[in-house]
């Protein structure tokens, strides 16, 4: 991980330029999304963490053209391999999907429809944006099972998904998703509902694969665990905003913002001392009530007038980092690595 | 699967003997038959001796038991009214009943699919609601006032189909709709109701992050989910259909097993009675047995349990 920060980034895969969501209600419209600009690189790995409710999902979703009808999306740019994804009509935007662009999900148990075989609905997106005949098709997707692990892959494909285990099925959805060898693959909490032993399994699988399919991946977690195992570069989010931006290197050797630093300290540590694991207080504000200035301000520790007041750039501080805070240069000295 | 076929049916038959117990006492409480059966001024003393000839006046349990031995072996005595073995009777009737339940089953299947995923894909929208509004009255008009409007229309003022009877295909299309207005009430709401809380499942995401057209997500991966609690519906329309659509076959003479039970009640005809509620009985198991063979294969969930 050390070697990471002096290689050079490389290719932008993904641009993500100003991209905002909003909810339309009965007497308002809600920002779930505000103003979320971000690169993904060709083979690299970007996590994105934050707590529930931070519009991590609804950016990954926003990429994809998954929201929901009630939600519209907006974006100065969402460039996948020099494609502007917002002027697409819906019909070319779908077959972006599953093609160039896939997704996989928090669940599992639930993400894979219970009454098609295994074999059905791995060859449906195999045959979907592929020139191929039945058999081709299945003779892919028994390789596609190989490559995520699956222990006989042949009769695996005539199972249903109740026949196998969470971790076997979120290797399923892999296989599904990486079938058409998408240059971007977005993984919504992929290990989240899973056991901590699995999850590890999944994690190594989706790294292994993604050097073998040269497939650059957006990692979308709530876990810093997670990404301090796996991602390259670590997009922090509050409240729908982008809170800090690093290399996963620099940002656990020195996290700027108070909010990263909360998280930090709210992880588990083998030679934690203290008794009391450190939370931050409060939550995350609902989006109907957002705090003036800096929305981390109320549960803020080191918040001042000045943070209430205006709300902070999100500015780049340090070559390669940007962060949303104004006092980071005060705060930020201590260091919070894990190794 | 063939274990769990073994067990269904073994199930059914404590069930079928309940309903022999039910049907006997029915008819048993219904009145004295030997009095449509003598002439009006027959005395007591000859009702006495047909009763006596009838073994109608042994004890209950005699005559249910005895009824259960001539049942085990098809025979289920005489029709009164016809002189002919009754069980015969019945059975002559069902081609009829079968051909009108099927005809009005598949015409209901084919319009409440369609109309119910279009409702769903378009809830709430001007579409939906007619479609919401035209089954709530569907289900809410009796069947029998449904087919009088329709003689009323298509046979007296339109004059384009037959008021009645049966014989060719014209005659099957009045009752057929009739019946099958009511069957896809029932249907639709379900569909929609089914396929607007499957899009939202995650499997529906699923298959839209393939990149998916939207009618091969809701006529595959939605459609198929919506479909079990639909089998059920369909399974329990099947006996009221085929035994239980009384009045649509009086209401247009349509010989089917239904005009005929109501002909056989009206004449206490009591064997024919029985028959034909026992026929109706089995149907109605038997298309509870189809149900449960059609989930299996529908869902692969259900096989295991």
């Amino acid at each position: 991980m050390e070697m990471q920060q002096q290689t050079q980034r490389k290719e932008v895969l993904l641009e993500v330029d100003h991209l905002n969501t909003y909810i339309k209600t009965e007497d308002r419209v809600l920002q779930p999304v505000r103003d979320v600009s971000f690169q993904v690189r060709k083979g690299e790995l970007l996590g994105i963490v934050g707590e529930s409710g931070c519009g991590k999902s609804m950016t990954s979703l926003s990429i994809m053209g998954l929201t929901p009808k009630n939600i519209t999306v907006q974006a100065n740019h969402l460039l996948l391999g020099g494609k502007e994804l917002t002027k697409l009509s819906r019909r070319e935007l779908r077959e972006m999907r599953g093609k160039e662009m896939a997704m996989i999900f928090q669940e599992p148990l639930t993400s894979l429809n219970p009454l098609f075989t295994i074999g059905y609905q791995l060859t449906e997106t195999i045959r979907l944006h592929n020139q191929v005949t039945k058999k081709q098709a299945w003779e892919r997707a028994v390789e596609m099972l190989k490559h995520v692990e699956i222990p006989r892959p042949e009769h695996v494909m005539k199972e249903y998904p109740n026949a196998l285990s969470g971790g076997m099925r979120q290797r399923v959805m892999i296989a599904i998703a990486l079938a058409n060898r998408p240059s971007l693959l977005i993984a919504d909490e992929p290990t989240t509902a899973l056991d901590v032993t699995i999850q590890a399994q999944i994690l190594y699988l989706m790294k292994q694969l993604m050097k073998q399919y040269d497939t650059a991946i957006m990692l979308i977690t709530h876990d810093l665990g997670v990404v301090a195992e796996v991602a390259d570069y670590v997009l922090v989010m509050y409240a729908g905003q982008v809170v800090e931006e690093a290399s996963v290197y620099d940002l656990f050797r020195r996290p700027l913002h108070p909010y990263t630093r909360g998280l930090m300290n709210s992880t588990i540590k083998v030679h934690q001392s203290e008794e009391k694991l450190d939370t931050i207080e409060g939550t995350v504000p609902s989006l109907a009530d957002m705090p003036a200035g800096c929305r981390f301000n109320p549960r803020c520790p080191f918040a001042t007038a000045a943070c209430r007041d205006k709300e902070p750039p999100l500015a780049e501080v340090l070559p390669g980092r940007k962060v949303r805070c104004i006092r980071w240069n005060e705060l930020g000295g201590e260091g919070h690595g894990e190794q | 699967m063939a274990r769990y076929l073994v067990k269904r049916v073994l199930q059914m038959i404590p069930v079928l003997l309940i309903i022999t117990l039910v049907v006997f006492l029915l008819v048993n409480v219904a009145g004295d038959p030997t009095v449509n059966m003598l002439p009006l001024d027959a005395t007591e003393a000859d009702r006495q001796a047909l009763r006596e000839a009838l073994g109608l006046n042994r004890p209950l349990y005699v005559q249910y038991l005895d009824f259960l031995g001539d049942a085990v072996t098809g025979n289920f005595g005489e029709s009164y009214r016809y002189n002919q073995p009754a069980v015969e009777l019945a059975l002559q009737r069902i081609p009829a009943s079968v051909q009108l339940a099927g005809t009005a089953l598949l015409l209901a299947i084919v319009l409440a699919i369609p109309l119910g995923i279009l409702s769903a894909m378009f809830a709430n929208s001007p579409l939906d609601l007619a479609v919401s509004g035209i089954s709530v009255l569907g289900r809410a008009m009796p069947n029998f006032w449904v087919g009088i409007l329709l003689i009323l229309l298509f046979a007296v003022e339109l004059n384009v189909l037959p008021v009645s009877g049966s014989g060719t295909p014209a005659h099957l299309v009045l009752p057929a709709v009739t019946l099958a207005i009511q069957a896809a009430s029932q249907i639709i709401p379900l569909i929609r109701s089914n396929m607007l809380a499957i899009m939202h499942e995650d499997y529906i995401r699923t298959a839209r992050s393939k990149g998916l057209r939207e009618a091969g997500v809701v006529c595959i991966h939605a459609f198929k989910n919506a479909l079990v609690p639909v089998v059920t519906v369909v399974a329990l329309e099947i006996p009221s259909l085929i035994g239980g659509s009384l009045i649509t076959e009086t209401v247009f003479a349509w010989p089917g097993l239904g005009q005929f039970l109501i002909q056989a009640i009206n004449n206490q005809d009591m064997s024919v009675v029985q028959v034909c509620i026992l026929l109706i009985a089995v149907i109605t198991l038997v298309a509870n047995l189809l149900a449960d063979i059609v989930y299996c294969l529908i869902d692969p969930r259900i096989r295991y349990s």
